[in-house]
């Protein structure tokens, strides 16, 4: 299914992308997975250039509650990851990190107790980091991370800042999409990536020099 | 499309309905960052319109995109849509949500792309001599709007919170 790419890249650069994402995704699997003992499994991520408008869907919609952590990334390209929980699924990463907590399903931002706050940031932090620094090995590059940053809210409103931003006022994003699940089924989030587009032909010249040449594609 | 459901405002759309039109009113979901600008037709009430704002203005790198998508060209761009309706500009009133900073702790010394595309929102309405007489904007939350061509009325519901009137 791919259509003409309204950013103009390839299949090639495409499947490139979704390679190197899922390095991160990997990386990212691992060391949450050793942070809260439980098993996760990280979908194979999702390359795709949408109309802005549609963004948000991929978070369950416009209205759907999100609980989420944003990252600007910084360095040799730059862009925005966004890491999203249903507020239930919030609520159990916290009971794995935080055992013995009274359980939590957060509404709002003030719900949420300043531990479990932490908590919820320095995992975007390590989730976002590992995800980063294994895409900036296979780049050979720096990928940098801000400083986390924690909202509950509508998934729209949430991704309308970052799309916007990543989007340059373009019609449309570039999204990598990785999905989590802990094997237990009860808690399933989403990472997001969204290169900036003004410094996309920078990241696609590099994956042209520091990975070989596609195998061909079966289809 | 008349239907029972609002008519929808995509990101960097402008929309102008009859009455009979949009019987259930315009809606933006999600609201963040954007701008919901709705200017409807004092007194008469019979066509109104919004526009769903990404953008102050345009970069200078940005190639050629929906003049919806930044504020001055999506307010120049709604206001023509009103007059081919026949709304003449002296009966125009505009009401506004959204420009939310979404995440609290950004840093608050510079000033947020919702601010900014407020105050580029409102400027441009300025410009066009269309007096604001509703606003709903700025603030930390997301926003899901519904405004009414037959009232004039604008429903903003956020997460948690009281819905509001304008």
């Amino acid at each position: 299914m791919r259509e003409h790419d309204p950013l103009g890249m390839s299949a090639e650069e495409m499947a490139s992308l979704q390679r190197i994402s899922d390095a991160g995704a990997q990386d990212a699997g691992k060391a949450i997975s050793q942070i809260t003992g439980l098993d996760f499994i990280f979908s194979a991520p999702g390359v795709r250039t949408l109309p802005v408008d549609d963004v948000p869907a991929l978070l369950g919609g416009e209205e759907a509650a999100v609980v989420a952590v944003h990252l600007a990334v910084y360095g040799d390209a730059r862009g925005n990851i966004l890491i999203a929980l249903e507020p239930e699924s919030a609520g159990r990463l916290l009971d794995a990190l935080v055992p013995g907590r009274p359980p939590l399903v957060p509404a709002r931002l003030h719900d949420i107790p300043e531990m479990e706050r932490s908590g919820l940031l320095e995992m975007g932090n390590i989730l976002a980091g590992a995800y980063l620094s294994a895409v900036s090995r296979r780049l050979q590059r720096s990928l940098l991370a801000s400083v986390p940053r924690l909202t509950i809210d509508m998934a729209g409103a949430v991704m309308d800042t970052l799309v916007v931003d990543s989007s340059g006022g373009q019609d449309s994003a570039l999204v990598i999409q990785t999905e989590l699940r802990a094997r237990a089924g009860d808690i399933i989030g989403h990472i997001l990536f969204l290169p900036d587009p003004a410094t996309l032909p920078e990241v696609l010249r590099m994956l042209g020099r520091s990975l070989p040449p596609d195998p061909p594609e079966g289809d | 499309m008349a239907g029972v459901w609002p008519v929808r405002v995509k990101m960097g759309e402008i929309v102008v309905c009859a009455r009979d039109e949009a019987p259930e009113g315009l809606s933006i979901r999600g609201l963040g960052s954007c701008i919901a600008v709705f200017i409807y037709e004092q007194r008469l009430l019979r066509v109104a319109g919004m526009a769903h704002v990404l953008l102050p203005q345009p970069a200078e790198r940005s190639p050629l995109t929906s003049p919806g998508n930044f504020a001055p060209t999506a307010v120049a761009a709604l206001i023509d849509g009103l007059m081919q309706r026949g709304v003449e500009r002296r009966n125009m009133l505009a009401k506004l949500a959204g420009g939310a900073r979404m995440f609290a702790f950004s840093n608050p010394e510079r000033e947020s792309l919702g601010e900014r595309n407020i105050r580029a929102v409102l400027a441009a309405l300025a410009a066009e001599r269309i007096e604001v007489v509703g606003m709903e904007v700025g603030g930390s939350s997301g926003r899901s709007v519904v405004a009414r061509v037959a009232t004039g009325g604008m429903r903003i519901t956020s997460l948690g919170q009281e819905p509001k009137e304008l």
